[in-house]
């Protein structure tokens, strides 16, 4: 009995979720509104989908050109 | 309970165990979307409306499915997906009915999904068995607390952008800093109220 909520369960949430996703992928954008592209400055996780990988490969440029001056600057010294 | 029991729980909530600077729930929007108030305002406002519309949801479910039926270690995973649920239902509700409201929360509602604020409230909920209104007040005040924080947060990363801070410290180290000093104020408020 138990396994048979379980299976309801998470069939039914499962489903909810499912529904829900696609009518909200069907419901059109308000007029006049453009979702912003969906590349999110706030972080650098390459891991989320709304990530700027971009942004990413920027800030490891910048990390490995203050390392590059740094290491010139101690040597200099 | 009456009227002041449940104000004395709401600011229980908002202050002293604030779920940012208390419990360290919800970090990573909390330094993600705070460098304008703009996004913090609309990340608020979005996780006030999905922490208590996503509570009311998981306690029903565990009050009415999970205890009856002794499934209480399916909490976890139940509770994740009515929350993933609720925040794509809500996402299409206000896309049609407040397009305004839409255009303010835009991209934050998805990122909610992902907030452990809002699984953490749900599970200290059903922990605590606290009744339905109790429960509603708290997740109400939780939500409130976490937008109060958020938005002064963000006020004074606008603030420290153009203060003279070292560069190594700019961005995130000093965001850290100055959350970590946030967390000590609150600390104050410890005590202040016993629930």
């Amino acid at each position: 009995m138990q396994v048979l909520w379980i299976a309801l369960l998470l069939t039914g949430l499962g489903a909810f979720f499912a529904i829900g996703m696609y009518l909200n992928k069907k419901t059109p954008l308000p007029e006049g509104y453009d979702l912003p592209s969906l590349k999110c400055e706030h972080c650098t996780s390459s891991t989320c989908a709304y990530s700027d990988t971009n942004r990413v490969q920027e800030i490891k440029a910048a990390i490995k050109k203050d390392c590059e001056e740094g290491e010139i600057n101690a040597n200099s010294n | 309970m009456n009227f002041g029991d449940y104000i004395a729980l709401g600011l229980y909530a908002i202050l002293i165990q604030n779920v940012m600077l208390t419990q360290f729930l919800g970090a990573c929007p909390f330094l993600g979307v705070s460098k304008k108030s703009q996004s913090a305002i609309g990340m608020g406002l979005a996780v006030i409306f999905v922490i208590t519309l996503s509570s009311i949801m998981t306690w029903s479910i565990d009050h009415f499915v999970l205890i009856p039926q002794e499934l209480t270690y399916m909490r976890t995973i139940v509770f994740i997906l009515i929350i993933s649920g609720v925040v794509q239902f809500v996402e299409m509700f206000i896309k049609k009915t407040a397009p305004i409201i839409y255009k303010m929360l835009g991209i934050y509602l998805p990122l909610i999904t992902t907030n452990c604020a809002v699984l953490g409230v749900a599970l200290i909920n059903v922990n605590q068995e606290f009744p339905f209104t109790k429960m509603v007040v708290y997740s109400i005040g939780i939500s409130v607390g976490y937008a109060l924080v958020i938005y002064v947060f963000a006020t004074i990363r606008e603030r420290l952008e153009n203060a003279n801070i070292p560069k190594s410290l700019k961005g995130t180290p000093i965001a850290l800093i100055v959350a970590g000093i946030m967390s000590i104020a609150f600390i104050g408020f410890a005590g202040v109220i016993e629930i």
